[in-house]
């Protein structure tokens, strides 16, 4: 399988070994007010508390940036993320530091998926703005033009609404989606953290693939 | 449709997905049996199924998140908005809340401080980018948050020249301007010592105003601080990477060989070609591909763009791209003077063919021909005639091979050759093939008869090859019977390089003792040249000839540098001079520089090389030019062109000017017949060589041996300007104007590539007659004077037939001030008939100092 491909980064799951977020428990010392908050909410939010989801977003988009800038300035140059890896430090982190008892592990990626969902179309939007934008102001850079292009394999704002349009039909399979696609999910563990058996979700893969793509043909 | 049906379409989809494809119809026959609506359904989504398999969705989009919120504030700079990231950090667009204007603020990662290498890179980018150029974006500051450098530019709005490039290729006038601007940045850059290695249309910002402005000096090779710096190859990007990019990268980039500014012209001639035909230089399916292609084949594409380009602006990129980069720019100023030179040629609007705008200047220069020898046609002359003939009375040197692998010493080969060639042309006992003929079969598969058959059925060939390891080199030379193949001789030499002359020389005495020459001591060869030479002199003096001999304006003026190097060496050694003069004399053709501003150069030089050394033939003849066409000092002419001839009876060159400078204008046409034919037996590839002999046979009132020799001159290359001119003026005079109107067609296409012109010439022929014909006629002489091509003497003539008289005089009278080549047959020109009896004539030749007679 390709790196990059969904399923790739499931051994990511397993690491025991992580040093930048060791790195952060030292920095931090202890546990930040909001991440008591954020573990708090996904209890909540695990429990079935739908209004929880709506003040998780931001709290933990926050932990995200703050998660990102810190590799930024300590691990890597660029400041790109698959969902993959930012989930996977993000659940680590969090987890870690909160001893949560998380009766379902699942449970935290799905809500993370549509984190990532959320905040690659407000990306998307956003970047797609620039461009359009009426100012046109613009510093080029080595390889900025890189980035958007792998973005551009699937056009994340045409997606968007198409998603929401098949979960209107079948929001299972929109789940299936959101982690196969936003998170990296391979179809094992989509499977796991769905609770489904691996035949299943495979089988909802394609069809929704297929779906998607005449749905998003149609749209452009 | 709704979730029920969804799931009634998803599984008979599903399953028909699982099926192999021949199988599916038979089952979506079944399975929607009473269903059209159905199978309609899924048959689309199959279908869309097949293109999901190409790969959608399965890479994961990525997302960006910058460091620095907006009204983060880096010291006296606030964050406005994120802009772009990139491998090198991230850029932000920011207010100087000093200054209060807008700014772009790059910040590298902290975790790169630690790096040293890359710290080092962001610094020298700094560095390199702080040069003040507008072609160059400006770096304001640079500065430190917390721990992560950043540096602050100028904000620039616009796009990148790849964004541009998404659209297709850009008008050739929007092309050479940003390639302009381009070659003034770089310029500026490598005055500086600051090569950029990294040159794309990615790291070009073209702003809303139309600037083109250099970006990213992240690779940039700065000038080595210190010793062991010296000879450092590329810089490095990271494991296994290139520096630079495949593509752009140069041949010796990729090969990792040292870089040098010359490495950045050839990226700024990949991307100029870019930015002409829309595609890639150097693509291929992979990077391997590409890379294969930029160091062994020609630019994609430019071949087939060719035809819609001037000769300037295609001689510019291929000289860009150049695989070896001495044969390119050797700088960014040579480079801006040929874009502007293409420019300025683009704004008279000859833009459509330089290449025609030079056969125009031979045209208008027709009859004042100075080294015009090698410009050769391509096509071969068939003559038939018979084999065997021996003792040898002719011979050819082949271009000798370069053998040293390295392109780079081309030079020394084809140097090798050309004095092979002069010092056994000078022996004069047989006729040597010149160089332009003989030049023809470099790297051809011909076989040695049907080569021999070519130039004339020659007697004899040399061929050898030449070899250059460090400060030695080696030659080898045979001669071969051509029609026999039987080899007489062959050797091999090694020397120092300093040594070339000598071995020239030893080289040219082998060769004529074998073929049983009787030397007599005053053709003793390589008696004339100095003994002691030095390496860099030979060097610096090969190089000189070796541009002289592309016939570029580029090359004239590198080839003019070389020379002058040469002279700073050994201010004693006449050579060098002998190459400036040439250069000059060459310039006239080639760079249309004035003749009276070139002629005055040509004679300096040539006197001083006579003062060093009067036994160059070359110089004799030079100077004898000068003093026939500036001066107008016929029998001091007469004196030099004669010396020439002594010193070198097998130059072609000599020949044609004696004959064609001197002879004719005096009205001394038989001697001058005569001479031309010698050139041509010299020289039987060059269509310009017969063409002046055309000429010459018109000012001599030969019409139908004119027409013959133009005829010859179009079979070796149709689009000669000078052949077509030739023969419109030879219609003329024979009143034959259909005719005339027909070569006039051709002379005009051959100089634009377009037509115009001529259905108005037509026109006016039928309702006005010969002075309607010579109306137009005129018209088109002032457009192209109008245009700078220095066309009064021919002007005047039309103007004559036409029955303006002070005009025609006016004219002339300029055309002599200007020393405009064709008012020197003022005597002879037969288009100034109806002047002849006026006494403005007379005192016209007077000042020409041509003889009073009749």
């Amino acid at each position: 399988m390709a790196p990059g491909s969904p399923g790739s980064h499931f051994s990511s799951l397993c690491r025991s070994v992580f040093s930048p977020y060791n790195t952060i428990e030292r920095l931090n010392g202890m546990p930040s007010r909001a991440s008591t908050q954020i573990s708090d909410l996904l209890v909540e939010w695990s429990k079935g508390d739908s209004q929880a989801l709506e003040k998780l977003m931001p709290l933990v988009y926050n932990e995200l940036r703050h998660l990102a800038r810190f590799y930024l300035n300590h691990e890597r140059s660029d400041m790109t993320w698959q969902g993959t890896e930012l989930v996977h430090e993000t659940y680590l982190r969090l987890a870690k530091q909160h001893t949560l008892d998380w009766k379902n592990k699942g449970q935290f990626f799905a809500f993370a998926a549509q984190l990532m969902r959320r905040l690659l179309v407000d990306h998307a939007r956003n970047h797609g703005a620039n461009k359009r934008g009426g100012s046109k102001v613009k510093v080029p850079l080595d390889e900025a033009a890189h980035v958007a292009e792998s973005n551009r394999e699937v056009d994340i704002l045409a997606l968007d609404p198409a998603l929401d349009n098949l979960g209107s039909l079948d929001p299972r399979q929109a789940r299936i989606v959101e982690l196969r696609f936003f998170v990296g999910c391979s179809i094992e563990e989509t499977a796991e953290i769905l609770n489904l058996s691996s035949a299943t979700v495979k089988r909802e893969w394609v069809t929704a693939r297929a779906w998607l793509q005449r749905a998003i043909r149609k749209e452009s | 449709m709704d979730s029920a049906r969804w799931r009634q379409v998803k599984e008979v989809l599903h399953t028909a997905i699982e099926l192999e494809p021949v199988l599916r119809s038979r089952y979506l026959s079944q399975a929607c049996s009473s269903d059209p609506d159905l199978r309609a359904e899924v048959e689309s989504l199959l279908e869309a199924h097949e293109q999901v398999s190409s790969g959608f969705m399965e890479t994961l989009p990525v997302l960006q998140i910058p460091r620095l919120e907006t009204g983060a504030q880096l010291g006296p700079y606030k964050i406005v908005s994120f802009i772009a990231a990139g491998g090198m950090g991230e850029v932000y667009r920011a207010s100087d809340t000093r200054l209060s204007r807008d700014v772009a603020i790059k910040v590298l990662p902290g975790v790169f401080t630690s790096e040293a290498e890359r710290l080092r890179r962001f610094e020298q980018e700094a560095r390199a980018a702080a040069l003040n150029h507008p072609n160059i974006m400006a770096i304001f500051d640079i500065g430190n948050h917390q721990g992560s450098p950043f540096i602050v530019s100028e904000l620039l709005e616009g796009e990148s020249l790849r964004e541009c490039l998404e659209s297709g290729p850009l008008p050739i006038e929007r092309a050479l301007d940003y390639g302009l601007q381009l070659s003034r940045g770089l310029a500026a850059a490598h005055s500086k010592g600051i090569i950029h290695c990294d040159l794309k249309p990615e790291n070009i910002f073209i702003t809303s105003k139309g600037e083109a402005k250099i970006l990213d000096f992240g690779l940039a090779k700065l000038p080595s601080p210190s010793p062991s710096d010296f000879g450092a190859t590329s810089a490095e990007t990271g494991p296994g990477m290139f520096a630079g990019t495949v593509g752009y990268m140069s041949p010796e980039q990729l090969r990792a060989q040292r870089v040098d500014k010359r490495s950045d012209i050839f990226s700024l001639g990949a991307i100029l070609c870019e930015m002409l035909t829309g595609n890639k230089a150097f693509s291929g399916v992979s990077p391997a591909d590409s890379v294969s292609a930029t160091l062994n084949k020609e630019p994609n594409e430019l071949a087939r763009l060719g035809r819609d380009l001037s000769l300037g602006l295609a001689t510019l990129i291929e000289r860009c791209l150049e695989k070896e980069r001495d044969r390119r720019f050797q700088s960014a100023e040579e480079l801006t003077l040929a874009f502007e030179s293409v420019q300025a040629e683009c704004r008279q609007g000859v833009f459509l063919g330089s290449l025609q705008v030079w056969r125009l200047r031979i045209a208008v220069f027709a009859a004042c021909i100075i080294t015009l020898a090698f410009w050769a046609g391509w096509k071969v002359i068939r003559q038939k005639g018979d084999h065997q003939r021996v003792p040898i009375q002719s011979l050819v040197v082949l271009p000798l091979i370069n053998l040293s692998g390295d392109p780079n010493e081309e030079y020394l080969a084809d140097g090798m050759t050309d004095a092979l060639i002069a010092d056994l042309a000078k022996v004069g006992s047989f006729r040597v093939i010149s160089r332009t003929s003989a030049m023809h079969y470099k790297d051809t598969r011909k076989r040695l008869p049907e080569i021999a058959h070519e130039l004339n059925d020659v007697d004899a060939v040399i061929e050898g090859s030449v070899a250059r390891s460090g400060g030695r080199i080696r030659v080898t030379a045979q001669l071969i019977v051509a029609s026999t193949d039987q080899h007489l001789w062959s050797e091999n030499y090694e020397r120092k390089i300093g040594d070339i002359g000598a071995l020239q020389a030893e080289l040219a005495r082998t060769v004529t003792k074998q073929i049983a020459a009787a030397l007599t001591s005053q053709q003793e060869i390589g008696a004339t040249r100095p003994q002691h030479v030095s390496p860099e002199f030979e060097e610096l003096y090969l190089k000189g000839q070796y541009y002289l001999n592309q016939g570029t304006t580029d090359g004239i003026q590198l080839a003019l540098q070389y020379f002058k190097e040469a002279i700073e060496k050994e201010p004693d050694n006449a050579l060098g001079y002998v190459g400036i003069a040439q250069a000059h004399s060459q310039s006239i053709y080639v760079s249309g520089t004035l003749v009276r501003k070139a002629l005055p150069l040509v004679k300096a030089a040539a006197t001083k090389a006579l003062q060093l050394d009067d036994s160059l033939a070359e110089a004799h003849g030079l100077l004898a030019l000068a003093m026939a066409y500036y001066d107008r000092d016929w029998s001091g002419a007469e004196v030099e062109f004669q010396s020439a001839i002594r010193l070198n009876a097998g130059s072609s060159i000599i020949h044609l000017n004696y004959g064609n400078a001197f002879l004719t204008p005096l009205g001394r046409h038989k001697e001058a017949v005569v001479e031309l034919k010698k050139a041509v037996q010299l020289d039987p590839l060059s269509p310009v060589v017969y063409g002046i002999l055309g000429w010459d046979l018109f000012f001599a009132r030969q019409y139908d041996q004119a027409i013959e020799q133009y005829h010859k001159a179009l079979e070796l290359d149709p689009n000669l300007t000078l052949a077509h001119w030739g023969l419109m003026e030879v219609y003329e005079q024979k009143g034959s104007y259909s005719e005339a109107i027909s070569e006039f067609q051709q002379t005009v296409t051959s100089m634009t590539g377009r037509s115009q012109f001529i259905e108005s010439i037509r026109q006016s022929y039928a309702t006005a007659g010969v002075m309607g014909y010579w109306k137009r006629r005129q018209a088109w002489l002032e457009g192209l004077r109008k245009g700078g091509i220095s066309v009064t003497a021919e002007l005047a003539m039309a103007y004559a037939k036409g029955g303006k008289k002070d005009l025609a005089f006016d004219l002339l009278d300029e055309a002599d001030l200007e020393r405009q080549s064709r008012s020197n047959f003022l005597d002879v020109d037969p288009g100034l008939d109806s002047l002849r009896k006026d006494s403005r004539f007379a005192e016209l030749k007077r000042r020409l100092h041509l003889p009073i007679h009749s």
